[in-house]
Parts: structure tokens; C-alpha cells; sequence
């Protein structure tokens, strides 16, 4: 299977952030999930795959070119979509064509004109006057209208109402239909991940949690209820963001371990937000260890 | 160079909406002012601000955050961005000044102002007639050599400017504006000042040439060498940002 997007060890350090050896790919043909809390580092692995952050070490592929070297020709097949326009907002959705055209070879103004009719983005109006639907709907249709053979989107759904964020999802489900295109969009709202996304990467703290398929996440992780004192020895180390109430505690493990587990414990499949939400109570917990050991 | 074109006009298209009605209103009052033979180069100075509105709004959004980001988007060099912004602030401050010296000297040649009452007429006489400055004891600054002055200094402080706002990554803000049109009439007064008092008589005609041959060598050799200026400015920023962030 072709990866579109291969990134191997790449480092960055800013000050009191860092991203550690983050290493994951994308083949073709799929949409990958790109999750984690905020400041772990989503933006700033997307802004190293556009050259628009020098990276310390590693190496970025895209459609198996340098990101740094290649990285004209690389934005010549790719879209990419912010969370916050980027285009003027005095002008008009004919205006914002005759800006971009010039700079794609292959430019499709039928394609552009079709999107913003299906889109239902008004021509006589400014982006000024769009709401945060429409621009990003018109964002989009820029990235579509060259004929990217990949997207990337960061935090695209954040601040849209459901009714956009659905519309904004099935647009992205249709663009990979072709199974020639591929999909990478960072966002913490996991409902949309897991609803459209095959991959599902996570970053936490700079590094990189889980990458694979959504459904090995999702089937290698469950969530543990019940009594303390029904913890098999040995466990508890195995748990994730244990947290213990008056009546019992709760916490994630890998379900390969549930076989060591008594029977009084239940267990449940977590979903892709209870795990982000065990990794930050994890973390949390080893923090709290830290500051007690001092 | 394609390249750079494909910039300047995304940035024109970028302020095209709202500088387009501004400068064709500055032009055709110009053009009618020029047409009745009363052109004056103060009027240039309007046509030099709002050849700025073309520009300025456009670099201005370069350096918000929120658009800059279109920088990492669009398939171009990222030197690209900085010569596009200098090429185009030189190119609109040199069209204004070339625009206004065609004016002056149309509005040289036009006597229409004849057909208006004595009163209007005699008023309208004394400024076709006016040539310069009368700086006392028959000493005259033409204006044209005022234009190309105000044009030649617009065109370093500007660079100049562009070249810190790319380097410091912040917006064109007011302090900036005030700078460079201080920066214009402190070096119009300090001239004017030499010329009256005779501070430096050996170096008047080289000041300000007398001849029409002497004027014309002038201004082309102070436009080239602030031309000059301005590519240095673009060079330096061109290089200090390459490793920037977007």
C-alpha cells in the first residue's frame, strides 16, 4: 500500500515545547484522525509538513517527496484548509478565484464553479458577510479546485454548528471515494474522527500515543469500573488513568490484559474520547507522583 | 519573475475593492485639474498616498497572523513573497511620480483655465505660471525637483519600513506612516533651507539643477540609486527571513 504521507522521527523543540521522535504514515486512499488535547503538538507537526516550521530532525514524505526540497511541487497537489481563513475577506468567491488560479497548473474553474454552487456559497456577497460555515465550505472548494490528491485540514470542525460539521464531513468522506486521495485532519472533537476517520493518530504531549487503524484503537482499549479492592495484584500498574471515587474507581487498560481481571470488574470498549481523556488523567497522576516524591 | 508577477497581482486583487475607487478618484480630479492647466504637484502627493492604498493593505495582511498562513499554502518560493512586496511598493511610488511630472507637464501646455470668470482666471493664472517655491532673493525650488525628492525619499523610507515590518513580523502601524512623512518634510525643509540661506552655494546646482538636461540626469540618477536603496532593503529581508516561521 502507497503512502501518501511518511513521517519518521521528527523533532522539534520550541521553548517549553517539544515534539519527541513523532513517526507515523497515511496511505492512500484513506482519512486519518489527528487528535489530541490542545498544545500536543497537531498544529505543529501539520506547519512541518508545509515547510512553515523548520524542524530539528527527522524526515517528512508527502506523495513520496521531501517536504523541505519539494515542497512547491508538493503544494502543487495539495489542500490545505485552517481553522481560521486565510483569504481576504473584502472579496468575492469570483474575486478569491482569479487570486489563486494563477498560481495551480491545474486550476479547474468548472470544478471551482460547481463546488461553490453545491457548497450554496452566494457570489455577490464578501467572505467578510460568510458565516464560519460558509468559509470554511469556500476554503475547500479552493483546496478541491486544483485537483489536490491530498488534503489537509487543522481543527476544521472546531466552531461549526452540527448541521456545517456534518456537511463538512460528508464533503471529506466523498472526496477520498476515488481511493486515489487521501484525508489528514487534526481536531479534538472525536465524534468526527471516529465517524469518517480509517486512521486515527494521537499525539500527546509531543509524542506520539497511538497511530493504526481507528479499529485497533478503539478494540485495544476498554474501560475498567468497579471496587478497588477487586483489582487483581499486579494490575494496577497496567491501568491508564486510574481514578479512584468513595464507591469504586474507574480507568483504561489494554484489553489484552481484561483476561487477568476478576469478575467483578466491568469492562466496556472505550471510545476515542475516553481515551484521550485516560491518557491526560494518566498523565496527570504521574505529575501528582512527581510533586508528592518532592 | 513569474512568480513575483502572480504575487503582486493576488496582493492587487487583495485591495483592488477598496483602492481602486479611492485612486481613480484621485486621478480623475487630477486629470480635470491638469485639463484646466492648473495642476499642482500637492496634488501629486495625493496621487503618491493613494498609489499606497494599493499596497499596503495587501503587505499589512501578510503580516497578521491569520493570513500569513497563505504563504504555506500556495506553491511559491518563499523568497518570492518579499521581492513581490518591495517590487510592488517601488513599482506604484514610481508610477505615481512618473504620473505626476506628465501631469505637470500637460497642465504646462493647457490654457483652458482662460474660459473661466476674470476673477477664477487671474487666481488660476498665478498657479499655472507658478513654477517652484520662491525661496527669497530670487532663489526658486521647482517643483518638479520637489516631486522626484518627495518620491525618491518615499521610496527608501517605505523599503526601509517594509523591510523592518518583515524582519519584526509586525503590521504597517501609525507610527510608521508618521515616520516616513516626517522623514519627507524635515528633508524638504532641511533642502529648501540650503538654497535659501546659501549654506552650501558651491553645491546648489548640484542640489538642484537649473538646466532641464541637469534636472533629468538628477532625478534618474537619485531615483536609481534610492531604486537601489530599496533592492538592498529587499535583499537584507530576503535573508533574514528565510529561516522564519509562517
Amino acid at each position: 500500500m502507497e503512502n501518501i504521507l511518511e513521517i519518521k522521527g521528527l523533532n522539534k523543540t520550541y521553548e517549553g515545547f517539544a515534539l519527541r521522535d513523532v513517526s507515523f504514515s497515511l496511505p492512500r486512499g484513506y482519512i486519518m484522525g489527528f487528535v489530541g488535547e490542545n498544545g500536543s503538538g497537531k498544529t505543529t507537526t501539520i506547519r512541518s509538513i508545509l515547510d512553515m516550521a523548520k524542524f530539528d530532525s527527522g524526515k517528512i514524505s508527502v506523495f513520496g517527496l521531501d517536504s523541505v526540497k519539494d515542497t512547491i511541487a508538493i503544494k502543487e497537489k495539495l489542500g490545505v484548509v485552517f481553522d481560521s481563513l486565510y483569504i481576504a475577506d473584502n472579496l468575492n468567491v469570483k474575486q478569491i478565484e482569479q487570486q489563486f488560479k494563477p498560481f495551480y497548473k491545474d486550476w479547474n474553474s468548472d470544478e471551482y464553479a460547481a463546488r461553490i454552487k453545491k457548497f450554496g456559497l452566494p457570489t455577490d456577497k464578501t467572505v467578510g458577510d460568510f458565516s464560519k460555515g460558509m468559509k470554511m465550505k469556500l476554503m475547500v472548494a479552493v483546496a478541491l479546485s486544483h485537483n489536490a490528491e491530498f488534503m489537509i485540514l487543522d481543527e476544521p470542525t472546531s466552531g461549526l454548528d452540527p448541521v456545517a460539521r456534518d456537511e463538512l464531513l460528508d464533503i471529506l468522506a466523498e472526496y477520498i471515494e476515488d481511493e486515489k486521495r487521501s484525508v489528514l485532519f487534526s481536531t479534538h472533537i472525536t465524534s468526527d474522527v471516529e465517524r469518517i476517520a480509517d486512521y486515527v493518530t494521537i499525539l500527546h504531549n509531543g509524542k506520539v500515543w497511538f497511530t493504526g487503524t481507528k479499529d485497533d484503537l478503539t478494540e485495544n482499549y476498554v474501560v475498567v469500573k468497579g471496587a478497588e479492592e477487586d483489582i487483581p495484584s499486579g494490575i494496577k500498574e497496567k491501568l491508564i488513568g486510574f481514578h479512584s471515587y468513595r464507591n469504586g474507581f474507574d480507568a483504561m487498560m489494554k484489553a489484552e490484559d481484561t483476561d487477568m481481571l476478576s469478575d467483578e470488574l466491568e469492562t466496556e470498549k472505550a471510545s476515542i474520547d475516553e481515551i484521550l481523556v485516560y491518557i491526560a488523567k494518566e498523565d496527570r497522576r504521574e505529575r501528582d507522583n512527581e510533586a508528592d516524591k518532592v | 519573475m513569474k512568480e513575483i508577477m502572480k504575487l503582486i497581482r493576488f496582493d492587487f486583487m487583495t485591495s483592488v475593492n477598496s483602492a481602486l475607487p479611492f485612486f481613480c478618484g484621485m486621478l480623475i480630479i487630477c486629470l480635470i485639474l491638469t485639463a484646466f492647466g492648473v495642476f499642482n504637484p500637492v496634488f501629486g502627493v495625493f496621487l503618491f498616498i493613494s498609489s499606497a492604498a494599493f499596497f499596503a493593505p495587501a503587505q499589512n495582511a501578510a503580516n497578521n497572523p491569520d493570513f500569513r498562513r497563505v504563504r504555506g499554502i500556495l506553491p511559491v518560493n518563499r523568497a518570492s513573497f518579499v521581492r513581490a512586496e518591495f517590487t510592488e511598493t517601488i513599482a506604484a511610488l514610481l508610477a505615481s511620480e512618473i504620473i505626476t511630472l506628465i501631469l505637470m507637464g500637460i497642465s504646462r501646455l493647457s490654457k483652458l483655465y482662460e474660459i473661466f470668470p476674470p476673477k477664477l482666471e487671474v487666481f488660476c493664472k498665478e498657479i499655472h505660471t507658478c513654477d517652484g517655491i520662491d525661496v527669497g532673493e530670487g532663489n526658486i525650488v521647482k517643483f518638479v525637483h520637489l516631486v522626484i525628492l518627495v518620491c525618491v525619499l518615499l521610496i527608501v523610507q517605505v523599503t526601509f519600513i517594509n523591510m523592518r515590518a518583515a524582519i519584526e513580523r509586525h503590521e504597517h502601524d501609525i507610527r510608521n506612516v508618521l515616520l516616513v512623512f516626517s522623514g519627507v518634510i524635515i528633508a524638504i525643509i532641511v533642502s529648501i533651507e540650503l538654497v535659501t540661506n546659501r549654506i552650501i552655494p558651491q553645491y546648489e546646482e548640484w542640489l538642484f539643477p537649473s538646466t532641464d538636461a541637469g534636472t533629468w540626469i538628477w532625478g534618474i540618477a537619485l531615483n536609481a540609486a534610492a531604486v537601489a536603496l530599496g533592492i538592498l532593503f529587499c535583499r537584507i529581508a530576503e535573508k533574514k527571513t528565510a529561516d522564519y516561521e509562517i
